[in-house]
């Protein structure tokens, strides 16, 4: 044992020296370490690679991990009145909520204790919960209901608008003297009010003190949880509060008392005039011998009285303390002025509080760089009686102004604001507030539904931005604070999110299935066997699930959108297509239901992108893309959106920037390689798109359509072998008819006609809508001299390829293909027509390209045939040289010509 | 039913020789206390502040200690069973979890392709240990100390009566083994 230990002592003080050294000069320090001993230094060894695999693996305890349980979620309906609207904190007890109270017709706030805590809130707590003062949370009642991880109580009080000090001092850092003694003289009146009832805090801290508006827009100081600190760990002698605040008379065993409430205070007043907590160390060592410094000596320019308030607190014997929290400020309020003067002070004030926006907390700073002001004004109907109606109109201020953004481009103006300012309309905000923008709202109660109408208006321009009328049911009628402030961070693209959106529970499962299908990340069911049919079938019912579990996330809703936006993309090339306009149709229904809970969520601008784009509005849809980019810049889908957008644009340059960014943000992301090597198909450039698809074949090894477009692309680079091997391997995965295709294709270029007739054929007993199959069916036909048949393939196809390009209007590569398909059938005029347009339209479209050299050539008109083949990539000149049809044009000299300058050019 | 006077020092010896019943029992009278310690780790402010709860576990378990009389002696084996406790409340609750509650879009990806989180590990280690166990009881307490309940190595070795180093020793091989079977496994 002790020959162990000597040797464990010997390794291991080593390997921390060994540790302390940078990576590269580890082994040869330990080496000197070692002194020759192999053995020694073999162990060292192992354990130092050990280490350096295993990183930090279990050095974190699993104790440290919070968020084991939330008793609640949002949307779910308490005790058959209290509607959770959404989780706004955690403390100490528990997890407090925004609710809905259905009976009093109220917003308040509900304070869940965790299970473990539970009869905590003892009769002499029920008896903490009657203190009323308007500087203590006022409690309404204790329930208790039964959830699936037991009984939970919890308690509801008055729901408080405000920012918590200790959120304000993390931001602010510290609070000037002035408004430092406007809370503190609130903070003591509810502190002595609460005493005077016998009651304790026994928690007090800035986390526990919020700073809201009054009614009439003055500072309002709430404190939290007055008596409510838990009886937590081991009964009442166990110390229930936060270890900087806690008395040290408590450390030594002694209970909670009024006085150790007044240390708490100390620290309180200390930590907002300082900035910092009296003391740093830890608290199990501190308090005892140090005296803090006075906070006059860390701040500049604060009254020097301030010293002789917050340091008595912090006395350590509870008897030097003072003995009443009204005592605490007296040295402050002690009148430094005549009588007269106060009467002057006084009026001054007046003066301030009549001015319209009485300078409100964001203060000057604010102000002044701001160039926006809306003002929320009041509902419209009835005026200053619908208290919850302004009350979720202050909400919505809130969650713009609380934002995490520095741009300081709005300054919004509640709707408490504007009636305090006696603004009710629109001119009134101009000239008053001197808003630029304000939003109002109606709300209008048809039996139990709410209709919400909202217009946001430009004052200076005197021209609507946006309007929306919404219509509420009673379980969705909670989610209109967040489609409004949504309505309006959209508008102005306000940086961060409002609010930051929650899934419920019982819908993430659904919605993360769903999702795995949208984002094709599961192949094997979304298959290439009959046709193009993408995985929006599998995924639909997860989001109708998912919507069913949630109803306030615009999530769902949202990806089921795109999900249709699939369905609708795969009715273009089916038979299907009298059911393409009501898909559409059920999209925008959706996408509006969506949009009524939050137009500014991710989700939701890119299901409008999506259904945009399918309706090609490219510039609205780039509009949304650009906002999801603000939003959240790393997100993959936007970024791929762009690219394609810019693609079909023809600003190639932005397209490539925004698949390499994608790549970049998701590099095992195999659907981005995909479309990025689709980029490079379609212009003619085959082996960056061989690059990209093998790139996805390797991200996604089980997926049948990487193979099948590396074969394709692989076909075009004239690796013919290697096509072939690519795929089989898409066919061993699945028998598909597009693989079969690029089979046959590869076949007819060795000259084989008859053998890929074979592969078409069985493409197309797969898939009868492929017209490609039934065009290379006829060309080979009628290479084999069997014309005839070739005639019938021809028609059969162009029926299916006008029928294509008469549902989809704009598409340049299928003119081209009905061209080819016209001249074929002897109408040379009409396809040399159909060429010609199609020319002029596409952009860079190798497809296009290819497609008129081969009518152009049928139809004699070799010098336009070379004009087409001159704007080409030397790739699809090599592709033309080779290809069965051309052997006349290859040897034309001027072709030749062409083909050697592009090659000395590539070189 | 309240622990007496001196039982769980009794309880506490008992087990120290093996006797599963004194674990049982000791699981009964010490749970319900544990299950607030956790609770009020987990409980702590919001996310920023890590690892305060260690130092607040060590508070709480030698209050606990001096309120149900166990002594001083016995502290070693208090904290071992209370990390055999902790551990199971803990796994308990880690499945009873469900795989994500909050969702921002750029944590979504992670979660769809599969990587795991700290629960989940949590969970799988749990299923080694018993394996583990049987190799070195020893590396199984460590890891239940270290790990379940976030000792620090000084108080972990004073808990198993071991060099500070051979406890280091051992935290190594017991990590090292659990990487190892994690890592092997598809």
């Amino acid at each position: 044992m002790n020959c162990d230990a000597d040797r464990d002592h010997r390794v291991m003080t080593i390997l921390a020296a060994v540790l302390e050294r940078p990576p590269a000069e580890r082994r040869i320090h330990l080496q000197l370490l070692c002194h020759g001993d192999q053995e020694l230094f073999r162990e060292v060894v192992a354990m130092l690679d050990g280490e350096e695999r295993m990183g930090n693996f279990l050095r974190q305890p699993l104790i440290a991990f919070r968020d084991f349980e939330r008793p609640f979620e949002p949307g779910e309906l308490i005790s058959e009145r209290f509607e959770i609207i959404r989780e706004i904190g955690e403390g100490g007890m528990g997890v407090v909520y925004e609710a809905f109270d259905r009976k009093r017709a109220q917003r308040i706030a509900i304070k869940t204790a965790k299970p473990g805590f539970r009869r905590l809130l003892s009769p002499e707590v029920t008896s903490a919960l009657k203190v009323r003062h308007q500087n203590i949370c006022l409690v309404n009642e204790i329930h208790t209901t039964s959830t699936a991880q037991g009984e939970v109580d919890f308690l509801t009080m008055e729901f408080l608008d405000g920012q918590t000090l200790s959120s304000r001092l993390k931001t602010d850092g510290k609070i000037d003297q002035q408004e430092a003694l406007e809370i503190a003289r609130q903070l003591c009146a509810g502190i002595a009010e609460a005493h005077r009832s016998g009651v304790i805090h026994k928690d007090l801290k800035s986390a526990n003190i919020l700073l809201c508006r009054s009614d009439e827009g003055s500072l309002r100081v709430v404190i939290t949880d007055f008596g409510l600190a838990a009886d937590t760990a081991l009964g009442s002698h166990d110390l229930g509060g936060t270890p900087k605040y806690i008395a040290p008379e408590l450390w030594q065993g002694d209970k909670p008392s009024k006085s150790s409430d007044i240390y708490s205070l100390g620290v309180v007043l200390y930590e907002m005039l300082a900035g910092r907590p009296p003391f740093e160390t830890a608290p199990f060592e501190t308090s005892f011998a140090s005296q803090p410094q006075p906070p006059s000596t860390l701040v500049k320019g604060l009254d020097p009285r301030w010293d002789r308030v917050v340091l008595p607190c912090l006395s350590p014997s509870p008897g030097k303390r003072p003995k009443d929290a009204t005592q605490v400020i007296a040295v402050l309020e002690k009148p430094r002025f005549p009588k007269m003067a106060v009467m002057l002070a006084l009026a001054a004030l007046l003066v301030v509080a009549a001015l319209p926006l009485a300078l409100r907390k964001p203060g000057l700073k604010h102000l002044q760089s701001v160039n926006l002001r809306l003002a929320i004004l009041p509902l419209e109907t009835p005026v200053d009686l619908d208290a919850i109606g302004n009350g979720v109109l202050n909400d919505v201020a809130d969650r713009l102004m609380s934002r995490q953004s520095n741009d300081p481009t709005l300054d919004v103006v509640s709707a408490a604001e504007s009636l305090n300012n006696n603004v009710r309309s629109a001119t009134q905000a101009k000239q008053t507030l001197d808003a630029t923008h304000v939003l109002q709202t109606r709300r209008i109660q048809e039996g139990t539904k709410v209709i919400v109408k909202a217009a946001l208006i430009d004052l200076r321009a005197n021209t609507s931005l946006d309007e929306i009328s919404l219509t509420y049911s009673p379980e969705t009628i909670s989610d209109w604070p967040t489609a409004l402030a949504g309505m309006i961070s959209r508008t102005f693209s306000l940086r961060g999110l409002v609010p930051t959106e929650q899934l419920s529970r019982s819908a993430i499962e659904p919605y993360l299935k769903g999702m795995s299908y949208l984002r094709r990340d599961q192949d094997r069911p979304c298959t290439l066997v009959a046709g193009p049919v993408p995985c929006f079938a599998f995924a639909i019912p997860f989001f109708q699930q998912a919507a069913k579990e949630d109803t306030h996330s615009p999530w769902p809703r949202a990806r089921l959108v795109e999900a249709l936006v699939q369905e609708y993309w795969g009715t273009r090339e089916s038979r299907q297509r009298e059911k393409a306009p009501p898909i559409r149709e059920e999209a925008a229904l959706i996408l509006e239901e969506a949009e009524i809970r939050n137009k500014d969520s991710v989700p939701v601008l890119l299901a409008k992108g999506n259904l945009e784009f399918s309706n090609n509005q490219f510039d609205a849809a780039l509009g949304e893309y650009k906002r999801v980019e603000q939003l959240e810049p790393r997100n993959v889908q936007a970024m791929l959106a762009l690219a394609v957008i810019y693609q079909r644009q023809g600003l190639e340059r932005e397209a490539t920037a925004y698949y390499r960014k994608a790549i970049e943000a998701e590099p095992g992301f195999y659907d981005t390689y995909i479309r990025f090597g689709d980029f490079f198909y379609l212009r003619g450039r085959y082996s960056q798109a061989v690059s990209q698809y093998s790139k996805a074949a390797k991200a996604n090894p089980n997926n049948s359509r990487s193979y099948w477009y590396l074969g394709s692309a692989l076909m075009e680079t004239a690796h013919d072998s290697e096509a072939m091997i690519a795929l089989s391997k898409s066919l061993k995965l699945e028998e598909n008819f597009a693989a079969l295709l690029t089979k046959g294709a590869i076949k007819a270029y060795q000259k084989s006609d008859a053998e890929a007739m074979d592969s078409y054929r069985r493409a197309l007993e797969l898939y009868d809508q492929c017209y490609i199959c039934l065009l290379n069916l006829a060309d080979s036909s009628r290479r084999l001299g069997r014309l005839r048949e070739a005639r019938k393939f021809y028609r059969q196809g162009l029926q299916i390829a006008v029928e294509n390009l008469n549902w989809q209007g704009d598409d340049d590569f299928m003119r081209a293909y009905v061209g080819y398909f016209k001249a074929r059938l002897g109408n040379h005029e009409e396809g040399q027509e159909y060429i010609r347009q199609a020319l002029s339209q596409a952009r860079n479209n190798a497809d296009v390209s290819r497609c008129a050299v081969l009518t152009y050539e049928l139809l004699g008109r070799r010098d336009e045939a070379l004009k087409v083949a001159a704007k080409t990539t030397p790739e699809l000149l090599n592709q033309l040289d080779r290809h069965p049809d051309l052997a006349d044009f290859r040897n034309d000299p001027r072709f030749r010509e062409l083909k050697s300058k592009a090659q000395k050019g590539e070189q | 039913m309240p622990a007496g006077p001196g039982e769980i020092t009794e309880l506490l010896q008992l087990w120290r020789t093996g006797n599963r019943d004194a674990e049982s029992r000791l699981f009964v009278l010490l749970l319900p206390d544990l299950k607030r310690i956790a609770g009020r780790c987990f409980a702590g402010e919001r996310p920023g502040h890590t690892l305060q709860p260690t130092a607040l576990v060590n508070e709480a378990f030698f209050r606990l200690a001096k309120a149900k009389n166990v002594a001083w002696r016995d502290r070693g084996h208090f904290f071992a069973i209370a990390a055999r406790i902790m551990r199971r409340y803990l796994i308990d609750h880690a499945r009873k979890r469900p795989i994500a509650q909050f969702l921002p879009m750029e944590g979504l990806q992670e979660r769809i392709l599969g990587k795991h989180d700290p629960l989940e590990l949590a969970i799988a280690i749990d299923k080694l240990l018993d394996e583990l166990a049987e190799k070195s009881p020893q590396q199984r307490s460590v890891v239940e100390l270290k790990f379940f309940l976030g000792l620090t190595d000084e108080e972990a070795a004073d808990a198993l009566n071991l060099t500070l180093h051979t406890l280091q020793r051992e935290w190594y091989r017991a990590r090292y083994w659990l990487f190892d079977r994690l890592d092997n496994k598809p």
